[in-house]
């Protein structure tokens, strides 16, 4: 038994790891238009709570957007736009209370992540920059704030190209 | 006065080296020399003269000083020269200013930049942004795959 069980198990995991994504994260494989619809208003209804607290909670809105993102997305550049909404939101919303620590580190994974879907030519990640421009700038880090602020121009600069070039960018 | 019992008194050594510096003083000042330096500032020099050999105390460098100047308390002041004085200062003023610039005109520069970056990224953006709010842009995607689904497409 034990003889037979050994090629069974190395063959299971062969096709676990076979299957893995590690980069993709806890994507759906086929993403449908009512994932996306799903997903999409998830996201629109908390942003829409999150503008509610914006001024008097913003702590408690970047928390609320920050558990959206543990949510598993569908593997899409509409549900990665979104993703980045959320990053860049969250961020500022992050600002707004004060943690500056908080702040960087969601704009850094929103950077990350645009970079690793190949979505770092868009509007997004442009505004991901700027927000991590401020950031940087609230950390009284100005040469970190201009290098930031140089990036989300050139980003918007390439998109704008894209865009003249009849390119469509998320 | 007890100062005076642990030092000695001036000596004819002293006192004749006083009298060279006073004829030196009076000499610079008849052959008109450069500008002339103050009776006080000729106390000043030759009471160091006689000050080197013997250390005098404070009264026997009086004595010298009304016996051979005619100036009474001399050893009080030995005024230094005022341009070291102003030099110094000005270069302390100098250092200060050039740190002052140093240290804060770059950081002035940087936020200068810092605002105009800032302002052209934050347009720019804002220009690529179909619409304002992250709500509006996550409801538009919703829309979009709402529509499709009811065209039947996946």
């Amino acid at each position: 038994m034990k003889r037979a069980t050994l090629p069974i198990l190395l063959l299971l995991l062969g096709i676990l790891a076979a299957g893995s994504t590690p980069d993709a994260g806890p994507t759906l494989q086929e993403p449908t238009d009512r994932e996306l619809f799903e997903y999409a208003t998830r996201i629109a209804e908390a942003h829409r709570r999150a503008d509610a607290k914006s001024v008097s909670e913003p702590g408690v809105a970047a928390q609320e957007l920050g558990e959206l993102l543990e949510w598993p997305w569908p593997s899409s550049a509409d549900a990665y736009a979104l993703r980045a909404d959320l990053h860049a939101r969250r961020a500022q919303l992050l600002l707004a209370a004060g943690r500056w620590e908080d702040a960087e580190l969601a704009v850094g994974a929103g950077i990350a992540e645009s970079e690793q879907q190949n979505i770092s030519s868009s509007a997004l990640t442009a505004q991901l920059w700027l927000r991590f421009g401020e950031v940087k700038e609230a950390r009284g880090d100005d040469l970190g704030a201009v290098q930031a602020y140089q990036a989300a121009i050139r980003t918007a600069k390439d998109v704008l190209i894209q865009r003249r070039e009849g390119r469509k960018g998320p | 006065m007890t100062d005076d019992k642990s030092t000695p008194e001036p000596e004819a050594a002293d006192l004749e080296e006083a009298r060279q510096a006073r004829a030196l003083a009076e000499a610079m000042e008849g052959s008109g020399a450069d500008a002339p330096p103050d009776q006080e500032l000729l106390v000043a020099a030759q009471i160091s003269a006689v000050r080197e050999p013997g250390q005098l105390s404070d009264a026997a460098r009086d004595r010298i000083g009304d016996e051979l100047f005619g100036v009474s308390g001399a050893r009080a002041r030995v005024r230094l020269p005022r341009w070291p004085i102003a030099a110094a200062a000005g270069l302390v003023l100098a250092g200060g200013l050039a740190a002052i610039v140093a240290v804060e005109l770059p950081r002035l520069g940087d936020g200068r930049e810092r605002v105009a970056f800032h302002r052209q990224a934050e347009l720019l953006v804002a220009e690529l942004m179909p619409r304002p709010t992250a709500a509006e842009r996550a409801q538009a995607i919703a829309d979009a795959a709402a529509a499709r689904l009811r065209e039947g497409a996946p």
